[in-house]
Formats: structure tokens, sequence, C-alpha cells
């Protein structure tokens, strides 16, 4: 949005300006009702509050206004447009900013009959500092001149449109109680603002064009008499649009044009008219909002005022300080002392110890904002314009607490705490008299602001709201262009009861429901909108603030506050405010929130009767009629205004913030007993849910939390307890020795039979555990092997006795038959091996060439030289040549011995000597060798000439191949390399261990026969009918004998340790 | 001096007997006697060896073909020596490398022909062997058959590995059938390793029964 050249007529004390520069003046207005420092720093009370803004209206505003910077939008707009409503006797020069601001915030332009008051000349110099969004929001000069509406518009250039329409009227002490009015600009504004904005029926309509919509309406000109234009404001923004100058004249002029919310956010009546004890129970700002409202009787824009427009200008009484509102309006966060109350020095809050224990944050919660303390300061004490210290910066250059009559020398001070942005906005307000009948003394305080403040926030200085607005213009801006976050504010339903005496604040201003016009008058164009259908449009959390602050004027002194809980509520906000007001009895001061109770405060009563005054108040207030107003009611009920009203000063030294004594001062003097029943409610309400997460969370939320710690147990559930018992030392201790005690795991070895040690069954930590163990360990079968074990022990003995019986036996079987010759068998019986073998020879033909391979060494000679020589006899009669070869170096050595032995002829026997490379050397033999070497069939054993011509055994045409073989692998070599290859049936004569491992190939038919041993050599001589030798047959017999001796050693063993195994099985059954 | 057969043989016969009550001695305990006679036959072993190597083997089948002056058998000679070279740098560590290339030739060569041979001379003919009829004509041909046929089956099961069930607590091992036949197996094991261990200790008994009656033979040669 591009601000509209004539943004700066805002600026200045012109009320028309205030109304153009300030969209939410009429807010501020309707907050504070430009001068009734009881409803400062509250919300505005809803349009229904007719009676509160009426009387407000007639009183002028407070000259020095809470910023609005802190407010949200919809709040600041509210404000400013109220200021602007006061101003509207000036607003002559509106229409031209009307054009210039955006269709919505045309609404919060200052209509030009309405707000004819020209912007200050340092406007301009101020709106330069601004960013552009802020233009519009920039506070007025200090200057209390009137600013011009030239140097105004050449300022709203910077400003974009739907800032000129929210720009806040400047606080003028010249024109201090014109309100603003926004409708020349609601062209700029959109529709639902323009809806709210005063008919630009000024003769300069020329901002109406930019203004919003929904800030047209807002822009509606509160001053009926010279506001032409609130026939096009919307009844919601015609009440707060511009305030009723002062001069009961010009509202009444005016309240045939305005809508019908605004005179609900007509700034409170004067002091003379309003009287500041409206109520005891309602705070003052309420109370002043109220009397503004009910006392205001001609004010004409308070038919076109919204009830909850109306409700922020009204009740702004400025002889009903609250003084205590101040010191919470110290710790209050930005946000919450924007809301409202001003500070009063002089009235040291009672809820400072308490206060001082909550969090920053809590603490800004439970104490009025700057803005509520100061609006109520100003109107506690506008004369003397205390309420200038304390009030927020915002608000004091909002200009909502402007005193007319003294301009508090306290604002300075606050001023100076305040941020640059913030004194700029606050500037211009305080110097500008609240009240058009007591021009304020705008030298000092607008000095101050204006200083501190940044030129941006100048801009939302509120001009002085003096007139009363029409609370029941916020009906017809409800129905029409509020939009729904706005119709929170909105009251539900009109209410015909009178509104509080004692408005406090925002609260006040955004209390709708219970501040009902009784005949509100409807904007042109506008139809007088019940309060109910507004806020069934706002969103739920504004109606939760709304219920809340409508709450606000059903609990005056002779209203009881309404119950805390509202079942439409839905807002955190709400729920939070009900929980921190509902509970804070003396004995539990630190309920589930640190807000302090509900307190209703009383101007006029003293600090320690006040709390329990409020809580009375609030028990005995019926509900309110709408339900819906309680959530921002019961925010801001824990304020502890009442100090405020008593004008005791803020202890800024001892407590900055202020909140802490707020809350303790609330929290000791709230009773306990009547607040039992409903603190318990409260803080199951807000344990079940009604807080935020975050806000549950917080320390100092729950029970307790505020003023001194329980023990933890007690805050912690048992689960809790529970392990953080366990993480202490104690516990972990004792948790370390139990665990030594405890029995040590087993590891999946204990199953495992056997002995093993303690240290593969355990895991470690009892290794060091003595015998006992054992027993624990060792099972029954390992126990019983153990036993076992130690038998055989002691069988070792015995064991040398059985093998010398056993050598003995074997040396006479054997030496007997061989040294004595006795022999004991006859002879052998011939086996299949020497039949095989004797028919094989007897079919050589005669001369036959028998390939005789001698693969033994002398080591094994005993046992083949027998065979071979049985054989070689054999061949000898059968007149073959044999060939003898050996892969052993002493093969050929035997060859000759076995042929030696067999007498065979020296012609028929060839020795070919040794073949290396055993099975390759076989091979060779059967494979052959290349003819360039020669070959191993060549030279005999002794390295002569064989003169054979063969290079292979094949060549040698041999009938008969005889393997001797000594062990098996020599047999096996021959029958796999050659058996295949040579062509010849082979016959292998083998040791007696050798012979079952090469009887297969006779299975395989590769053999012909195997004969092995000593036995077949005798039987193979007994089968050629050659009676063996001696030798043989002793060496025959002591083999046989000796083989019998020991089968008998054998079995006997077998027997004996059969037996023994026995006997030691029963024993360990034993 | 030329020695008489009569001497000849006594000299043998005495070294014979002498030698071979000193490997006796072994009986009694590792003595120097033992000792002796030990090194003597495995140094008269294997100057026998070398010298039947040398006149067997290396003079014939590569010095003289190398005397002959024939290329082509020095060419197929020179191979063969070069690899003998190599053989020799196994002797050092430092040239034992080159060594490895004859003991590589060897030992893929013995291994081609081991294998080619086992293959073809013993398993394949082991295999038709077994490859019996159990319904023979015969009863004792039936008998061997089924002996064979169910030897070499349940031998083979024997060495099959295949477990069954849980072996955390031990529970695990072959099924029933094949507990049963692997232990038929085992049988028929036991039975061929007695035979061959009753072998041995035949064959040991006979050349103990010679020996004794060479020293029987030497002593009453030397009784008058």
């Amino acid at each position: 949005m591009s601000i509209p050249p004539d943004r700066n007529e805002f600026e200045g004390d012109d009320p028309r300006d205030q109304q153009d520069d300030d969209p939410l003046d009429f807010l501020r207005a309707s907050l504070f009702g430009e001068g009734d420092e009881d409803t400062e720093g509250e919300l505005p009370p809803t349009g229904e509050d007719t009676p509160d803004s009426e009387a407000g209206g007639d009183e002028p505003a407070p000259s020095a206004l809470p910023s609005l910077d802190d407010f949200p939008d919809w709040l600041t707009d509210a404000v400013s447009e109220t200021a602007a409503q006061e101003k509207a006797q000036e607003s002559t020069q509106e229409a031209a900013q009307e054009e210039a601001l955006p269709d919505w915030m045309a609404g919060f332009e200052p209509s030009e009959e309405s707000s004819p008051a020209p912007a200050p000349a340092a406007a301009p110099a101020q709106s330069d500092e601004l960013p552009d969004w802020m233009a519009g929001f920039e506070p007025p000069t200090a200057t209390p001149e009137p600013s011009p509406l030239t140097p105004i518009q050449g300022e709203d250039d910077d400003l974009p449109d739907w800032l000129q329409g929210a720009q806040s009227p400047p606080a003028k002490s010249e024109a201090p109680a014109q309100p603003t009015t926004f409708g020349p600009q609601g062209g700029d504004m959109p529709d639902w603002l323009q809806a709210a904005q005063p008919a630009p029926s000024s003769p300069e309509p020329s901002g109406g064009v930019e203004m919003p919509d929904w800030l047209d309406a807002a822009a509606a000109p509160s001053q009926p008499a010279s506001s032409p234009q609130d026939d096009a404001i919307p009844e919601w923004l015609g009440g707060s649009a511009a305030s009723p100058p002062a001069t009961p004249a010009s509202s009444a002029a005016g309240e045939g044009t305005t809508p019908d919310w605004l005179p609900s956010t007509e700034p409170a009546p004067t002091q003379s008219e309003a009287p500041a004890p409206a109520g005891d129970d309602v705070p003052d700002w309420l109370k002043e909002a109220e009397e503004e409202q009910a006392s205001a009787p001609s004010k004409p824009a308070a038919g076109g005022q919204p009830d909850w427009m109306a409700d922020l200008g009204l009740g702004e009484t400025p002889e009903t300080p609250s003084p205590a509102a101040e010191p919470a309006a110290a710790d209050l966060p930005d946000w919450m002392s924007d809301l409202g109350l001003e500070e009063t020095p002089e009235t040291p809050s009672p809820a400072e110890p308490a206060a001082a224990d909550l969090p920053d944050w809590m603490s800004d919660i439970g104490a009025p904002p700057d803005w509520l303390k100061e609006a109520e300061e100003e109107q506690a004490s506008a004369p003397s314009k205390p309420a200038a210290g304390g009030q927020p910066d915002w608000m004091a250059d909002l200009g909502l607490e402007e005193t007319p009559e003294t301009p508090s020398p306290a604002a300075e001070p606050a001023a100076a705490d305040l941020p640059d942005w913030m004194s700029d906005i606050e500037a211009p307000a305080s110097a500008e008299p609240s009240t058009p009948a007591e021009p304020p003394t705008p030298a000092e305080p607008a000095a101050a602001p204006s200083v501190d403040l940044p030129g941006w926030m100048s801009d939302f200085e509120a001009p002085p709201p003096a007139a009363a607005e029409e609370p029941e213009a916020g009906a017809e801006f409800k129905e029409e262009g509020l939009p729904d976050w706005l119709q929170s504010f909105e009251p539900p339903k009109p209410e015909p009861e009178p509104p509080p005496d004692e408005l406090s604040g925002v609260l006040a201003t955004l209390q709708f429901d219970d501040q009902e016009e009784p005949e509100p008058a409807e904007p042109p164009g506008g139809e007088p909108a019940p309060a109910a259908e507004a806020g069934k449009e706002s969103p739920p959390w504004l109606e939760d603030i709304g219920t809340a602050a409508g709450d606000v004027p059903a609990a005056p002194p002779e209203k009881p506050a309404p119950p805390a809980e509202q079942p439409g509520e839905e807002d955190w906000i709400a729920s939070l405010a009900l929980g921190a007001l509902e509970q804070a009895p003396p004995s539990e001061p630190s309920g589930d929130l640190p807000i302090p109770p509900v307190e209703e405060p009383a101007p006029a009563a003293p600090e320690a009767e006040m709390p329990a005054e409020a809580l009375q108040a609030k028990e005995a207030a019926p509900a309110p009629p709408t339900g819906e107003d309680d959530g921002l009611m019961a925010l801001f009920e824990g304020f502890d205004l009442e100090t405020a009203d008593a004008g005791e000063p803020l202890p800024a030294a001892e407590d900055p913030t202020g909140l802490d004594a707020i809350f303790a001062e609330g929290m000791k003097s709230a009773s306990p007993e009547p607040e039992e029943e409903a603190e318990e409610e409260e803080s199951e309400a807000v344990r079940t849910g009604e807080l935020p997460e975050w806000l549950r969370k917080v320390p100092g939320s729950e029970p307790g939390g505020l003023e001194a710690e329980k023990p933890l147990e007690e805050t912690l559930s048992a689960e809790e307890v529970g392990q953080l018992a366990d993480l202490r030392f104690d516990a972990i201790v004792e948790d370390a020795t139990s665990r030594t005690e405890r029995p040590e795991p087993i590891s999946a070895l204990k199953d495992v039979t056997g002995m093993l040690r303690p240290e593969l069954l355990f895991e470690g930590e009892s290794l060091a555990a003595d015998e006992r163990v054992d027993d624990l360990v060792i099972t029954k079968e390992q126990a019983n092997r153990i036993g076992f074990l130690e038998i055989s022990s002691r069988a070792k003995p015995s064991t040398p006795l059985v093998a010398w019986v056993t050598t003995i036996a074997m040396l006479a079987a054997i030496v007997l038959p061989v040294v004595l010759g006795i022999n004991v068998l006859p002879g052998p019986v011939p086996g299949p091996g020497p039949i095989a073998a004797q028919a094989q020879i007897d079919a050589l033909p005669s001369g036959a060439r028998v390939i005789a391979a001698f693969e033994y060494e002398p080591d094994t000679a005993a046992e083949m030289d027998p065979l071979a020589e049985a054989l070689l006899v054999h061949l000898a009669e059968r007149e073959a040549t044999v060939y003898a070869i050996s892969t052993r170096p002493t093969g050929p050595a035997m060859a000759n011995r076995a042929a030696q032995a067999a007498a065979y002829p020296a012609a028929d026997l060839v020795n070919l000597g040794y073949v290396s490379g055993r099975v390759n050397g076989i091979r060779e033999l059967a494979v052959g060798s290349t003819s360039a070497l020669s070959s191993p069939l060549a030279f005999d054993s002794l390295g002569q000439a064989t003169n054979l011509q063969a290079r292979r055994l094949q060549d040698l045409q041999p009938d008969l191949v005889i393997v001797f073989a000594s062990h098996p692998e020599e047999a096996r070599a021959w029958v796999e390399q050659g058996a295949s290859r040579i062509n010849a049936p082979m016959l292998a004569a083998t040791s007696l261990s050798a012979g079952p491992l090469v009887y297969p190939y006779v299975q395989s038919g590769q053999l012909v026969a195997v004969m092995s041993g000593l036995n077949d050599a005798v039987a193979y001589r007994e089968l050629i009918n050659r009676a063996p030798g001696n030798t043989l047959v002793s060496t025959w017999n002591a083999q046989a004998t000796g083989g019998l001796v020991a089968a008998l050693a054998i079995i006997v063993g077998m027997l004996l340790y059969g037996l023994r195994e026995l006997r030691l099985h029963q024993e360990r059954e034993s | 001096m030329t020695l008489s057969p009569a001497q000849a043989e006594f000299l043998s016969g005495l070294l014979g007997f002498l030698f071979t009550v000193a490997l006796f001695s072994y009986l009694l305990g590792d003595n120097p006697l033992y000792r002796l006679a030990l090194h003597t036959f495995i140094g008269v072993a294997a100057g026998y060896a070398g010298v039947v190597i040398i006149y067997q083997v290396l003079r014939p089948r590569m010095i003289v073909p190398l005397a002959n002056g024939d290329p082509n058998a020095a060419l197929l000679v020179g191979v063969p020596l070069i690899l003998v070279i190599f053989l020799v740098f196994k002797l050092s560590p430092r040239t034992a490398p080159l060594g490895n290339i004859s003991i590589a030739y060897m030992v893929g060569v013995g291994s081609a022909v081991a294998v080619g041979g086992a293959l073809m001379g013993t398993l394949l003919p082991q295999i038709q062997a077994t490859w019996l009829s159990v319904f023979p004509d015969t009863r004792g041909i039936f008998i061997n058959n089924l002996i064979v046929i169910v030897g070499t089956v349940t031998t083979l099961l024997t060495f099959q590995f295949w477990l069954r069930g849980q072996t955390a607590r031990g529970d695990a091992g072959r099924g029933r059938v094949m507990q049963f036949l692997a232990t038929i197996g085992q049988g028929f094991l036991v039975i061929t390793l007695g035979v061959i261990y009753g072998g041995m200790i035949l064959s040991g008994i006979a050349v103990f029964g010679e020996r004794l009656a060479t020293l029987a033979g030497f002593v009453t040669g030397l009784m008058p």
C-alpha cells in the first residue's frame, strides 16, 4: 500500500489529523476515553456501554495517550480511531486523507467533519524517520499547535495506504479533545474498515479513496456535529472513528452521523460529567468509560460508534486515577502494558512482593500494561497528569491518556524508558489536553515523548479524545465491516445494563458486551448490529479477549465479577487470564498462573481492601449476558488497578517491573475461603488445557511457583520422583552394592559337560571365589568323571606287568620257532592269491618275458624275499626272462638278492636297475621316452647296455608283470600307470600289511592275483612243489605263532580291560 | 685284498649280527650303539642310492648324451640339467627361490600324473568293481557282492557329516537310518584297519623272525 500524501494529517494537534494519521485513534479514544484515565490501559468496552461512552464523550481526552505501537493492529486502529472521533470536530480535512488511505484504512481516517484539526507542522519531520509501513503510526509532533493539513498530507506520501489510515491522530495540545475521524480516507481502507469509517461528510473527502473499507468504516468521524460523513461510516467504526470533542454540542451534532458503535468508543466524559467513582469494583478505566458513556447525553456520535469502539474510548475519567495499575504497568510486558494501564507513580502496587517472584513473562502478563496504567493514571489524575510517567510510551504517543488539565510530569521519565520508536509515538499525546474544556499544557508532556519516540510513532499519538462517542455505532460497525478478528471485540449481545463505572484500560475498551448502548446510534447505511453478532464473527481468540473485556463492566462494584471460566472461551489468553485471576488466595498465592486474582479496581478503595473487594465483586458478579467476554476481562482482572487508583506511586526503584508487587498483593489480598472453589476450578481448568503448553511448562505458572517453592517430591509425580530417586548418588551406590550380591549369571558354557574352570562358566565377577564355587559348578556327572580319572590313575602301576607278559609271550612265540626250529604249524593253506599266481605263471609260455618290479627295500626284505624267491623259482621253471626294474635305489639290489636266492639263471634275468621319478618313472616306462635320450631300458643296474631297443615296457612285449611291493602305494602306482598300458597281466606280491589295500585291484580285474606275506610265499612254494627252506618255515612259524600270540594277547587284553572297565563302572555306580 | 666268499659271508653275517643287536638295543632305550647302527644304515643307504643314481641315472641319461655331442640330446638334457641346478640353489636361502621352479615342475608333473593315474587306474575301476549285482547266480558271489556293496556304501556314508537337530546341547547327529548305515560302515572300517594293523604286526614278526633266524644261523654257524 502506498502512503497517501495526506497521511501526516494525523500528526499535529489537529484532531482531524490525528484521526487521519493514526487509524488506531478510534481504538485509543475508545479505550481511554480521551482523558478518561480509568479506562486507560484497558480494552475498550463494547459499544453497548453507551452510558460510559456517552459520559466519557463529554470529558476531555487525556493529554498523554498510551502508545499504540505495542497494540495489535486491530487495537491500535481502534484506539486511534477513537481519538479521531474525539477530534472529529476538527476533521474537516479528512476527505483528502481518506483518498490517500487504502480502503481498509479509510475507516480509520478521521472524517473531515469530525476531525478538522490540521496536522502538526512537525509531523513531516518525524515521519521521515519512520519506515514506510509505520509512517502511518507516526506520532504527532510535540508541538501543541495543530498541524495543518497540507504538511500532513505531504508526509503521508511515505506511508503505506493502510498505515495512513491507521495513523493515529497526534496528540494535540490545542485540540486535544477533538476526535479523530477517518472518514475521508475510507477510500483506501478495506471494505470492512470503510464500513466502519464515518461517512465522508467532510468537505474534504480526499482520503477516502485510499482507505480500505474496514478502515473507512473505522475512520468515520466520531464527531457527530461536525462530521456529516458519519453516514458513510460503518457502525462499528463510527463509534471509534472520531470521538466527539469534549463539547457536548459538537458531539450532539455528530450524533446523527456517527455509526452506532462509535458512541461506545467515544472518549470518556469529562471529569465533570463522568464521576470517577463509577463503581467500586469496576476498574477505573472501565468506570470512566462507562461514566463517559453514561454521562454523555449530548454525545451525538454515540449512536454511530460501535460498542467496542465506544468502550475503547469510554470511561476515561480524568478524575479517577487508577493508581494500582501503575506498578503493574511497570512490570507488564510491552504488549500488555500497551493494552492499557497507565503507570501511576504515586500508587505503589500492593502486589509487589508477589510480583517479584514472577518470571518476566508472567509478570508481564499479570501486570497491567504500561499503556493501561498510563491510561488509568491519566484518568485518575487527569489534572495533574501523573500517568505520563507510567504510561507506556506507545500509549503516550497515542495520546490516549491525554490529561487535559495537567499533562503529567511523569510522562517524561516514562518516555525516557521507552525505546526510541516508542517514544516517538508517545510524545505528543501526553502534551495534548484530554478535554477541550480543559486544554492541556502541551509543552511538557509533548516535548518529552517527541524526543524519545521515533517519528513514525508520533503518528500513533492519539488526539486528545475529549468528546464521548456513541457506543451504539459499534454495533453497526460489527455488522457491516468488522472483520472476524475485530468482531471478537464486539459485544456478543447488547446488554441494557449500565456500563460499569470502573473500567480499566483496555479491558474496558475491549469489553463490548457489558457496555451496551441503550440506544445505539446507527451510522448512515449501517444498521445496529447486536454485539452478539459481532462476537460470533470474531475469531475465537478475539472473542475470548472480547469476552474478557466484556466482563470488566460486569464487575463494577455493584456488579459481581463474571465467572472466570466461560464455556465459550477458547483462547489461551482468556484461559491464562482466568487461571491467573481465579486463583491466588493468600494461603496459596502461587496458583497455576502468576496472574493475580481478579480484582476490580476501586478507585477510592484502600489498597488492602482492593483485592478482597475485587474478589468478592467477582464472585458476586453475575455471569455476563454474553458469556463470551470473560477471557480478556479475566486477563486483566489480575491487574491491580486499585492501587493505581489510589494514587500510590510506582515503586520503580525497588521493583522495576512492578508486576511482582502487583501479583503479590493480589495473591495476598485474595481471600482464600471464597476463592477456594473457584481457585480449584481455575487450577483444574488451567491444568486441563486451557493454558497453552508453553505456558504450563513455564516455571511459576504452576501452583506454588511464585512465592514458595514446594518440595520437589510434591511437585513431581510419583513416577518422576522415583526416577529422580534413582538418579541420586545414594541410590546408585546402593544399587551397585546390591548388584554385587546378586547371583552372577552363568554363561552359555554352563551346560557343557566336563571339567571346566569357573572362569569359563561365570562371567568374571566371582572368579575370586573359593572352593565353594566348585560345589556349585561341578555337576554330578563331572564328579563321576573326576572319580574315574582318579581310579585310572591308581590303576597305572598294573600296566607294565601286562606289557611284560605280552612281550614275553610274543618273544616266545617268535623266538622258539626260529631259534629252536620248533615249527608248531605244519604249513599254510594256499589262498586264492597264490593259486591265481601259480596259474598265471603256469600259463606263461616258455621263454616268456616277465617284467618284475622290485619295489621294496631291505627293511621289508624278510617278508618280500620269500615271495620273490617263490615266484622266481617258478619263473625259472618256466624259463622266463625276467626284466627286473625298480623305482627305488635299492630295488635293483633286492632283485639281484632275490634272483640269487632263487638261483635264477643270470642269463634270464635282466636287471634294468633303477628308474628315477617313482610314479613318473613308471609312467615313463609305460609310455616311453624320447628317442633323443637313452631309454631306461638301455642300461642295466650295473650301467651296462642291455641292448634292448625297447623304449617302453610295452615294447618288451612282456607276458607277465610282477610287482613286488612292500607298500600298497608302489603296487597302486604300477597298477594305475602301467596296468592299462603294458597290455600284460599283472601280479602283485606285497607285504602282509599292504595286501588288504591291494586286493581291491584284484576285484577290479587290474591284478591277476595278489600274494602277500610269508604265508603266501610258503603256500606258493607248496603249490609249485618247491618245499620252502627251513629258515622260511621257521620264520613263517615264528610269524604265525607270533600272530597267534598277538591275537591271543589282544583277546586277552580286551577281556581284561573289559572286565576292568566293568569293575570301574560298578565302582562308580557304587 | 680279496675276500673269499666264506669270509665275505662271515663278515656280512657278523656286521649284520652286530647291527641287529645294536638296533635291538633300542629296547633298552636310546643308546650310542643304536645310534651308531642307525647312522650307519642311513649312510650306507644314502651312499648306495647315490651310487645307483649316478650310475644308473645321471651317467647314462645325462652325461652320456652330453658327452656324445648330440645337440638334440644335449638340448633335451639341458632342460633337466637346469632344473637340477636350480634345485641346488635350494641349499641357500637367498637362492632358494630359484629352486622353486624345479620343485614346481616336479610337483606339477607328479600331481598331474598321480591324479590321472588315480582317476583312471583306481577310482573308475573301483567304482566299476563295486557295481555288482546283488542277485548273483551263486551263493558265494552273492555274499561277496553284498559285502562289497554294503561295505563300500556304508563306509562312504560313515564319512558324511550332515547333522540334524540343534547343536547347542549336543543333540545334533545323524538320522536314525543314516546313523545305522554309518555304524555299519564304521564296522567295515574297523575290520579293514584291523586287518592292516594285523598285517603290519605280522610283517614285523616276519622281519623279526628273519632277523632272529639270521642271528641264530650266524651263531650256529660260529659254533663248531
